[in-house]
């Protein structure tokens, strides 16, 4: 019941202003502020912990269908050469050491603690600016305006996330950015200028 | 207590901030995915390709040449970078077809978005303060634009899903003969 009356109280300083421009310039101001942050914040987020294993397993299915066309060229050499005995390729030399391995996990933590000092930061001063226009202002924005601000914000994060899930099924997994032909024309080309310069 | 505060809103209003704020994202998205993450995409995986595989399989094809007298090898190596297999013209077509397919994907859920918008901006537009939402949602693109580049430029595109083992791996599990 107090709730209610303090609520409704609050909802009559928002009719008023609600009136003035000078308010809702301010509220529109530090609406933005805090939508864009919550969106940069979820999206780093959501970069780091499902982004990157999307893009690895996209990385992995290109290279992947990269091989399968290369394979089945290197099938076709066999079949094709009199006289070649074909032999496997060594993948010795690309034995990649703990250490190397060490290192690329090494780079990848220190990404993402850069990152998320950034979004920290950023964070910060979004929380930092809104409450310093609520007291610099405070015959404006009331501490419900803030508050419907951050509901509001919260809500449309909501459906942002949906919307950056649906385009990274839908769009961003589904493209394939690389030509496989291309990418075997190449590698075929520069094993051609080899065997030529060892001529 | 949010679910109160949002009772209190004007519900034409936040719905129709909301479709613009989602028709404007997805147009971001879309045009940042197929001008600047595709881009960088390719140029990783030629990368990765052209570093690994692409010294693998040349010092492979020299050795076997040494090995091998016949100059067949050296000919149908050569001729697999000049000629055009049949089947490529197959795959060519299978990556344009499937991009196209991703392509209009995108754009009708896109255009749907901001027929939505459009429809919901006509039916009350009595109630919606059309250049207030587009101005807010202009400036919150604008900072959410700004915080973007700096997350991918800086740190993004540095982070490399992929470790440098998987790519060995990948080969290895083909079994490549040549």
């Amino acid at each position: 019941m107090y709730s209610n009356l303090k609520f409704e109280k609050l909802d009559s300083i928002e009719n008023t202003e609600k009136r003035s421009p000078v308010a809702k310039v301010l509220e529109a101001f530090m609406s933005a502020i805090t939508l864009s942050v919550f969106v940069f914040l979820f999206l780093s987020i959501f970069f780091v912990t499902y982004v990157s294993k999307v893009e690895n397993q996209i990385f992995r299915d290109e290279v992947n269908q990269v091989l399968n066309e290369f394979q089945r060229v290197t099938d076709k050499v066999e079949s094709n050469i009199p006289y070649h005995t074909a032999s496997p390729v060594s993948v010795s030399e690309i034995q990649v050491s703990d250490d190397e391995m060490n290192a690329w996990s090494d780079r990848n933590q220190k990404i993402i603690i850069e990152s998320f000092k950034l979004v920290g930061i950023v964070f910060g001063s979004m929380i930092v600016l809104n409450v310093l226009i609520k007291l610099a202002f405070p015959q404006y924005i009331s501490w419900m305006t803030v508050l419907r601000i951050v509901a509001r914000a919260f809500l449309y994060l909501c459906f942002i996330g949906a919307a950056e899930f649906l385009f990274l099924r839908v769009v961003s997994s589904q493209y394939r950015t690389i030509s496989t032909v291309e990418v075997k024309q190449k590698v075929f080309k520069k094993c051609a200028d080899v065997l030529s310069r060892v001529e | 207590m949010f679910c109160l505060v949002l009772n209190k809103m004007n519900n034409k209003e936040l719905v129709f901030n909301l479709l613009v704020h989602l028709s404007v994202l997805w147009c971001f998205l879309s045009l940042f995915f197929f001008l600047f993450v595709r881009v960088v995409e390719v140029e990783k995986i030629q990368s990765q390709i052209d570093n690994v595989f692409t010294p693998l399989v040349s010092r492979h094809v020299v050795k076997m040449a040494q090995k091998n007298p016949s100059p067949v090898l050296k000919q149908f190596t050569a001729n697999f970078s000049q000629v055009c297999d049949p089947y490529d013209l197959v795959l060519q077509q299978e990556l344009l077809e499937n991009n196209w397919k991703v392509l209009i994907k995108t754009s009708v859920i896109g255009l749907g978005l901001i027929v939505f918008t459009v429809i919901w901006y006509l039916m009350f537009r009595d109630d919606i303060p059309l250049l207030e939402i587009l101005g807010e949602n202009l400036l919150v693109f604008v900072l959410i634009g700004i915080f973007e580049f700096i997350f991918f430029t800086k740190y993004a595109l540095s982070y490399e899903p992929v470790s440098p083992r998987e790519m060995g791996d990948l080969i290895e599990s083909k079994n490549l003969k040549l």
